[in-house]
């Protein structure tokens, strides 16, 4: 049994859900978790903070990119109230500051799974092309742009549809020139410059989620094809598969990354090319990481045993299951609406306590 | 390519471990591959025919039995195993013995 404290981030679990929830889910109903689960959340309104039945307390953080002094601060604030062991980021966007505060964290016994800094760069959207290049790795035809000035120039070699993509999260599909133009606008205004523009590709999709030790070694991965997609590109059922030609790329991307800790590899595969393309690479789990648990490897639980400097043995090839697929569901919970006034002014809920004092979390 | 009849009477099709087959004769069946995750739909008389191949049946025994259960022409039933084979050879989810 893992008598712990665990800080979890990425929540939110609206359309675009993250996959801290999915996580926290995957550690506790592993029945070797004893602890608390602690939420820390940028925003009042994040869904996840208010599932009472996984999150035990709740606290709100202020965004690294306000000031990542101000964020250790209030983790330190948070650790003294609640003694927290291990921190599990699941947003892609603050993996960067987490692997700048480690060693802070450290110092205030606070353990967290992350690469170094260099390694979360180099996967980044802006420099994932020249890391596949580098180590001849297929990836989709790119071009950084900061002008919508060069939509066109660049259109022309890529055709249309083709993607406009942020340089941290998010994306579009354009089938024309106006529509690339208004993405253009969206993408930059909401994350900045520069945007990628990438060739579209044809194939079918899948996505391996693993986790890497500290010697860049992958203790192990799970792999899915995506059987069904919504709009913006994500996968709300797929089916979970054993490939040696992905177990393969796994290890050469997590050894050539120098990587540590959770990732996921979102990967288009070309049967009549017969070529596997690498479309991202994100320095969290992916939001589907609760099908690891069905499929025999339980990577949230393997990735905090490794938080903690305990030994983890890769799970046998042999006891992965077969035949798993999962599907995602969405559904409303509901609770008193002074919690979510409470947690705005306050800034902290604490579950626990709540359900000590009243069974209905309605009054 | 697909073998003609005379080459074809005594060959036996193997299925990958990788295939998992939910089928049953005259119904609707399904095949996953665990390797590359597509899932296939059978039609009933495709169903039937995986199923005769998982008994190990040749395939010219299989065109007899697919013969007398659908009231078809022997070469026709030779024909739609072909085909059929064809397609699993083409999807990496069936090879001759």
């Amino acid at each position: 049994m893992i008598k712990c404290n665990i800080a979890f981030t990425g929540l939110d679990s609206t359309e675009n859900p993250y996959p801290g929830l999915s996580v926290v889910r995957s550690i506790k109903d592993s029945g070797e978790f004893e602890g608390k689960a602690v939420a820390l959340t940028y925003d009042s309104l994040c869904t996840g903070v208010y599932q009472h039945n996984l999150i035990d307390e709740v606290y709100l953080v202020p965004f690294p990119s306000e000031s990542e002094e101000l964020l250790f601060s209030r983790i330190a604030e948070i650790n003294a109230k609640t003694k927290i062991d291990v921190i599990m980021p699941c947003l892609d966007s603050e993996i960067a500051t987490y692997a700048r505060l480690s060693k802070r964290l450290k110092s205030i016994g606070i353990s967290v799974l992350v690469p170094t800094e260099d390694s979360v760069k180099m996967r980044s959207k802006i420099f994932l092309q020249e890391f596949c290049e580098k180590h001849k790795i297929s990836y989709p035809k790119s071009f950084l742009i900061n002008d919508p000035n060069q939509i066109d120039f660049h259109a022309a070699a890529l055709h249309y549809p083709l993607l406009l993509k942020g340089s941290i999260i998010d994306s579009a599909k354009a089938n024309n020139s106006i529509e690339a133009h208004v993405f253009f606008n969206r993408l930059a205004n909401e994350w900045g410059l520069p945007l990628i523009i990438q060739e579209c590709l044809d194939g079918e999709e899948y996505d391996i989620a693993l986790l890497a030790d500290r010697g860049s070694n992958v203790v192990a991965n799970v792999a899915m094809k995506k059987i069904g997609i919504t709009e913006r590109g994500k996968a709300y059922a797929g089916a979970i598969i054993a490939s040696r030609e992905f177990d393969e790329l796994a290890r050469k991307v997590v050894r050539a990354l120098k990587w540590e800790g959770p990732m996921e590899l979102e990967l288009m595969k070309n049967t009549n090319l017969n070529k596997t393309y690498i479309i991202e690479i994100n320095a969290r789990f992916p939001m589907w990481i609760y099908a690891s648990v069905a499929a025999g490897a339980n990577l949230p639980l393997l990735g905090l045993k490794l938080a903690l400097g305990k030994e983890v043995k890769p799970p046998p090839y042999s006891r992965r299951k077969k035949d798993i697929m999962f599907v995602r569901i969405v559904e409303d919970s509901f609770c008193n609406i002074k919690y979510l006034a409470q947690l705005n002014f306050k800034g902290e809920i604490s579950w626990n306590k709540v359900k000590c004092l009243s069974k209905n979390l309605l009054t | 390519m697909a073998k003609r009849v005379d080459d074809f009477r005594n060959v036996v099709v193997r299925i990958p471990a990788t295939i998992t087959a939910e089928v049953a004769e005259g119904k609707n069946g399904f095949l996953f591959d665990s390797n590359s995750g597509r899932v296939y739909a059978l039609n009933s008389s495709a169903s039937f025919i995986f199923s005769k191949i998982r008994e190990g049946l040749s395939l010219s025994e299989i065109a007899k039995q697919l013969t007398s259960r659908y009231n078809i022409d022997f070469n026709l039933a030779v024909s739609d195993v072909e085909d059929f084979l064809y397609q699993l050879k083409e999807f990496n989810i069936g090879y001759d013995e």
